[in-house]
């Protein structure tokens, strides 16, 4: 897997005033959330690589859109715009933009995930 | 209100839930358009909330459907968007949205975009009840309408193929107008006065006519 670039450590993973604001402050359905987001997201990443495999240029296209939606409702602005990097390359077809953008919203999850974690 | 959302991505899709329903509307989902197309067909939606892009039919396309069918009854259409550019919009418009929420929702914005949608489809709601008034009484009221075959001699009216009705007899069953009988002075003078003369003629007593 390529090296993760472009991400930025001091950038807060999850701006809980997102989730909080589409909540209005419902601890409960924060969590429900965030655990439909953590499994959702899960899914979706581990389609990428057979879709890489079979040169599934659109699928990829279309699982970066959905993971940029979910990560923006989630309020992980990082993730959403790495996953819009994964859109894009799908978009364009090009496997080592697709790639890279793989292993930056891969990395980009992970810090979300430990974010999402406190949450609970 | 009842309210069918209709979005691919499952946070927003269960966001836009938990707040329509908070509002107090009556809530269904759905995770494609073409599942929306077949539920708005099934049932009517006062309101439908839908994102733009989605697997299979897309939230532009879905809107053009629905105002295809034409608006009794009338579906409010929310598109929900991260798109921001003059075009889109137009383009939103154009196929026949009435609004549009920015993604991720603001749940006060969401609110007051439903408030909104509630008076129009009160409106229209009001608007077909009076047309459906209008159209009733329409179907009572009676006219006079087309050609009118009348016999050049006698003028009964030929109403069937063996019936000749009189005319006072015609008009007031496909009119509301009624009749009152006299006798204009050219007849008074041709069939009347004749008459009368006749009968002084004889010596008997006149009687007015």
């Amino acid at each position: 897997m390529a090296k993760a670039t472009g991400n930025d450590p001091s950038r807060t993973p999850v701006d809980l005033a997102v989730l909080r604001q589409a909540t209005s402050g419902d601890r409960d359905l924060m969590e429900e959330l965030a655990e439909l987001y953590l499994n959702d997201a899960d899914l979706q990443l581990r389609a990428l690589d057979d879709a890489l495999e079979n040169k599934e240029y659109d699928r990829i296209r279309r699982i970066g859109h959905s993971l940029k939606g979910s990560s923006s409702s989630i309020g992980a602005g990082a993730a959403a715009e790495a996953f819009k990097g994964l859109e894009e390359a799908g978009r364009a077809q090009d496997e080592t933009a697709i790639r890279a953008a793989i292993a930056r919203g891969t990395a980009e999850f992970e810090r979300v995930k430990k974010a999402l974690a406190e949450l609970r | 209100m009842r309210v069918l959302i209709a979005e691919d991505e499952p946070v927003a899709r269960r966001v836009a839930q938990k707040a329509v329903e908070g509002f107090g509307h009556e809530v269904e989902i759905v995770e494609d358009g073409l599942a929306a197309w077949r539920r708005l067909q099934a049932a009517p939606f006062d309101v439908l909330i839908s994102d733009w892009l989605m697997p299979g039919l897309d939230g532009l396309e879905l809107c053009r459907r629905v105002r295809a069918r034409g608006n009794r009854p009338y579906c409010y259409v929310i598109l929900l968007t991260a798109r921001r550019a003059k075009e889109d919009l137009v383009a939103g418009i154009m196929a026949g949205a009435d609004d549009f929420v920015s993604k991720p929702f603001d749940h006060a914005v969401l609110r007051a975009r439903l408030h909104t949608a509630e008076r129009v489809t009160r409106l229209e709601r009001d608007l077909e009840g009076k047309v459906g008034e209008l159209q009733r009484a329409l179907e009572e009221v009676k006219t006079l309408r087309g050609l009118l075959p009348i016999c050049m001699y006698c003028k009964r009216i030929h109403e069937s193929q063996d019936v000749w009705r009189r005319i006072e007899s015609y008009v007031s069953e496909h009119s509301e107008a009624a009749f009152t009988h006299s006798i204009c002075p050219d007849c008074y003078e041709k069939e009347v006065k004749p008459q009368l003369d006749e009968l002084r003629g004889r010596g008997r007593p006149e009687r007015d006519a």
